[in-house]
């Protein structure tokens, strides 16, 4: 799990996200849930690199290997995505969730990364494998406000 | 292989959740509890403009890290509840429930059938018996679903009981089929239909049973987006140049779909040497055949999946499979599925005959592993298809013959004739007289006739994978 969370920490410090006021209008739509309305903005700056590399694992190939989502360029943009937590789900009305309600646009501003390697470092190298390279462009609507109900099972 | 494609989709999917899979030993075995996170989706829509348009989207994949690759565009992605009007605010569907969710997350133990020696403790004590792996569990809604038996005659041939025989006197009914009854197409005015029609009844109850399990479960969903490939033939030509062809997945739906995915050490290298040297590690070993396994099952119901390869949309450059029921199984507990990306030396183009290896690239590697001898039989499955439709409709080329069809009462009397029908290639006559049967209860709802059970025109029953290996090879070398 230390990876994950080193993971975790590396993006922090190279995605800028950008908390935004509501507008007089969306304040009006807010209602009274145990909740949070999330619009955000995260731009990638030149050379963000993501590396990982499960360390744990317990392979018979003693080489380690590294993932590299490589020099990750561009924004994600999303607006009015709302996280509540509920508790009136289910057939009966008395299961807890968490209900995550889509933002009505998620807008990729020429997302993009070089490539998608594997190889025995965190950078890029003549030894990695390049995988393929990705550029995501333009807007994915959600004009039903889809809902995503999280709950626990046993 | 320690850089698995898996752990790849993995990571890419939940960065921060990823954690290394290892084998359980005994005392954590036993603390496996089935507890996982379920997950419901209501109004489920997704929109995106058409390709070029301010609102499109578009998503690029590379196939090389050259500053010219060729790549793959996927665009137009839709994503509705079957028959609505794409991208609009009620065109959402619902997709699980909290008695049927979508479950992730789950840990569930699966034991081996096939028996060997095994290390249960993981101290270096073997003993006779199965190994029991802890799986990571993914279910869709309508999960534990199998598949129907999609073929009338089929049916009534398997269907157990008493009355399953064939008459041998006149005063016994007919309790299965081999065809329709003698002469049902012909314009005899009446034919003997014997029980025909109740055990189509009885037939359509049979299947009704699974929709309505999956009515309670998702609804329908539509499902199109288009592809381009731009390459180095085409790049300054026009996007009319680029199209590949849209996709469209009309009333489709999910059933028996879930995956299981554990950790193992090797499923057992069974390659040739031949083979295997066209692998490369740098003079290391190949280990293609390890880390992380997988189960898969997808059920697939869907009205119609329909390609079309003319940007226009022009009907006769459509193909469409209609009425399609695929149930496969993609590796199981002896016989895991691995994906891992191996550096193989393939055979250039052209030269099969007198081969000319080309130097190894990086490409894909989907292994099922061999069927244990002491296990028998692989999970079949099979795929239903119960029409195609080449082109246009109407266009000659396709038509087989022009027929009277005799609409038929449950007597098995002529209640009218449509005369002149275009009967059409790879479309059962079945088929064709239920679509005029469809027309006549339109126009005649207070009179309705009954539908004849259809055929397929295309069966593969029992699809068993023994052994599969798939290596991708570049196009262009």
């Amino acid at each position: 799990m230390r990876y994950a969370i080193l993971l975790t920490a590396f993006i922090s410090s190279l995605v800028s996200a950008e908390m935004s006021e509501l507008a007089e209008s969306e304040l009006q739509e807010t209602t009274a849930q145990a909740g949070i309305t999330l619009s955000a903005r995260f731009e990638f700056g030149d050379d963000t690199r993501i590396s990982y590399n499960n360390a744990d694992a317990d392979y018979k190939d003693s080489q380690e290997y590294w993932l590299v989502i490589d020099n990750l360029t561009g924004a994600i943009e999303m607006k009015g995505m709302k996280i509540d937590l509920i508790n009136d789900f289910g057939p009966s009305g008395s299961v807890g969730a968490v209900q995550i309600t889509m933002p009505d646009e998620i807008i990729y501003d020429e997302l993009s990364t070089d490539g998608i390697y594997v190889g025995p470092d965190r950078e890029v190298s003549a030894s990695h494998r390049f995988i393929m390279g990705m550029d995501i462009d333009g807007s994915l609507q959600f004009p039903a406000a889809t809902r995503m109900n999280i709950f626990a099972i046993k | 292989m320690k850089y698995n494609i898996c752990t790849l989709a993995l990571v890419l999917a939940f960065p921060v959740i990823c954690v290394a899979m290892q084998p359980l030993n005994e005392s954590q075995l036993g603390e496996v509890t089935g507890e996982g996170i379920g997950a419901t989706f209501d109004d489920v829509v997704i929109h995106s403009g058409n390709y070029g348009q301010p609102d499109d989207f578009k998503l690029r994949l590379r196939l090389s890290d050259d500053p010219d690759s060729e790549m793959l565009v996927m665009s137009e992605l839709r994503f509705y509840r079957s028959g609505a009007e794409p991208g609009t605010a009620n065109s959402g569907g619902f997709f699980g429930t909290y008695d049927d969710p979508f479950v992730v997350g789950e840990l569930r133990e699966i034991t081996e059938k096939h028996t060997g020696l095994i290390d249960p403790d993981g101290d270096g004590t073997y003993e006779s018996g199965s190994r029991t792996h802890v799986a990571f569990y993914t279910g869709f809604p309508a999960a534990d679903l199998t598949q129907k038996e999609r073929g009338f005659f089929q049916w009534t041939g398997n269907r157990m009981g008493i009355g399953n025989t064939t008459p041998r006197y006149a005063n016994q009914s007919t309790s299965y089929y081999r065809g329709l009854p003698n002469d049902f197409f012909s314009g005899n005015a009446s034919v003997n239909v014997g029980n025909l029609f109740s055990l189509t009844s009885e037939y359509q109850a049979y299947l009704q049973e699974q929709e309505d399990r999956l009515d309670l479960a998702t609804d329908k969903f539509d499902l199109h987006f288009r592809l381009d490939a731009i390459t180095d033939q085409n790049r300054d030509k026009s996007t009319d140049e680029q199209f590949l062809g849209y996709v469209d997945v009309e009333g489709a739906r999910l059933y028996g779909t879930s995956t299981m995915i554990w950790a193992h050490s090797n499923q057992g290298e069974r390659l040739s040497a031949a083979d295997l040297a066209r692998y490369q590690n740098g003079g290391a070993p190949v280990y293609a055949d390890r880390g992380l396994a997988m189960a898969m099952t997808t059920g697939l119901r869907a009205d119609a999946i329909r390609i079309t390869a003319d940007p226009s949309g022009a009907a006769a450059s459509v193909l469409e499979l209609r009425g399609v029921d695929m149930y496969l199984p993609m590796g199981s507990v002896d016989q895991p599925m691995t994906i891992s990306t191996v550096q193989f030396s393939q055979i250039s183009r052209g030269t099969w005959k007198n081969p000319v290896m080309v130097a190894p690239s990086t490409q894909l590697r989907l292994e099922i592993a061999a069927l244990p001898k002491d296990v028998g039989q692989a999970p079949q499955g099979n795929i239903f298809i119960q029409s195609l439709a080449f082109g246009d409709p109407d266009d000659p080329e396709v038509i087989t013959g022009i027929d009277d069809i005799y609409l038929r009462d449950e007597t098995g009397n002529i209640v009218t004739t449509v005369n002149d029908v275009k009967h059409r290639a790879f479309v059962p006559k079945t088929v064709i007289y239920n679509e005029q049967i469809a027309i006549y209860n339109q126009d005649n709802p207070s009179a309705q006739l009954p539908f004849i059970p259809n055929q397929n025109v295309v069966e593969v029953r029992g699809l068993e994978i023994q052994r599969l290996v798939i290596t991708t090879q570049d196009l262009n070398r």
